[in-house]
């Protein structure tokens, strides 16, 4: 026969249970006389933990946390596991910090993810390149970023000098290279790389033609050059 | 049930030694005030660049941290920085 506990006056507790002197347990939940599970305080009445066998949860009040914690609500490190692979799993986390991977110094924590889009350009030294597509794309998982960008150019004014492809959306911390697939340069175009150098926003291109290294690429850039590019890179 | 499209800048960052603002925009579509779906934007606005046309936010910003010394350092530096 179940037991019903029903409070009869407003704003007064329902059920008050109540250990006095230790910590330990409070209520005992069992099933044909045996415990399932317990709910009690531990370290001097300041926290409450909920357990089952040997895996519960410790709610540290004092410290604004939740721990895991064996059966006397003790914290219980690297032993429990959170939902599980096949047919236990959570739906979404939300988190506005990071979560420590593989260890628990600054370096294990991962403090960001963020995936969107930005407009890529081509410019040189001098003269001017006009594109009709500028199409960039971005994942950055804690410092590391990676782009993947194309670029159409609909027309050009004399370009000259350098070329670089810009506006990325991070600024690089350290030097990085570039690859990239063009075509409908100049046919006497050869293969082409990129650096992107500290603290820029934007590759630097070369090209190499039979060994030879050379920079002024932009003046090779015409009307329908069309660039694909795709740069790993750490973040400032 | 209204469907709206809510453009912010919801991130504006100073970053490095040459106070490079990187600006994330933040497209939302909601229903009756409730985010359904979201998009980031971003681009930076380095040392020397024209601001005129960005947001008064990030105007502000700019005037605050692109100095003159500041540009002149960031232009000295992407010459140094060129290939060669």
């Amino acid at each position: 026969m179940a037991t019903t506990i029903t409070g009869n006056t407003i704003d007064v507790n329902t059920a008050v249970l109540n250990r006095l002197s230790t910590d330990g347990t409070i209520v005992d939940l069992q099933k044909d006389g045996t415990s399932v599970g317990s709910i009690g305080s531990s370290n001097g009445a300041e926290r409450l933990y909920m357990v089952n066998d040997s895996t519960g949860l410790s709610f540290l009040g004092d410290f604004s946390k939740i721990l895991p914690c064996d059966s006397a609500g003790a914290p219980r490190d690297a032993a429990i596991d959170l939902g599980q692979g096949s047919g236990g799993r959570f739906k979404d986390l939300h988190l506005s910090g990071g979560v420590y991977l593989g260890g628990t110094g600054a370096a294990n924590k991962l403090d960001d993810y963020e995936e969107g889009t930005f407009t890529p350009t081509l410019f040189g030294t001098g003269g001017t390149i006009t594109e009709n597509l500028q199409s960039g794309t971005y994942t950055k998982i804690g410092r590391v970023v990676t782009c993947n960008m194309d670029i159409t150019v609909t027309s050009v004014s004399s370009p000259s000098g350098y070329l670089r492809v810009g506006s990325l959306p991070f600024t690089s911390a350290v030097t990085a290279t570039a690859s990239f697939y063009a075509h409908e340069f100049t046919n006497n175009t050869g293969f082409i790389e990129g650096s992107l150098s500290p603290s820029l926003t934007s590759i630097s291109c070369s090209e190499y033609v039979s060994g030879d290294r050379t920079t002024t690429l932009a003046t090779k850039v015409q009307a329908g050059s069309v660039l694909h590019s795709t740069i790993v890179y750490q973040a400032t | 049930m209204a469907l709206t499209k809510e453009i912010t800048q919801d991130r504006i960052e100073v970053v490095g030694e040459f106070k490079h603002v990187q600006v994330r925009t933040k497209t939302a579509v909601m229903e009756d005030g409730v985010e359904l779906s979201s998009g980031f934007h971003r681009h930076v606005v380095t040392a020397g660049d024209d601001y005129s046309a960005e947001s008064a936010e990030v105007q502000a910003i700019c005037v605050a941290v692109h100095s003159d010394a500041v540009v002149a350092a960031y232009a000295a530096h992407v010459a140094a920085s060129t290939p060669e």
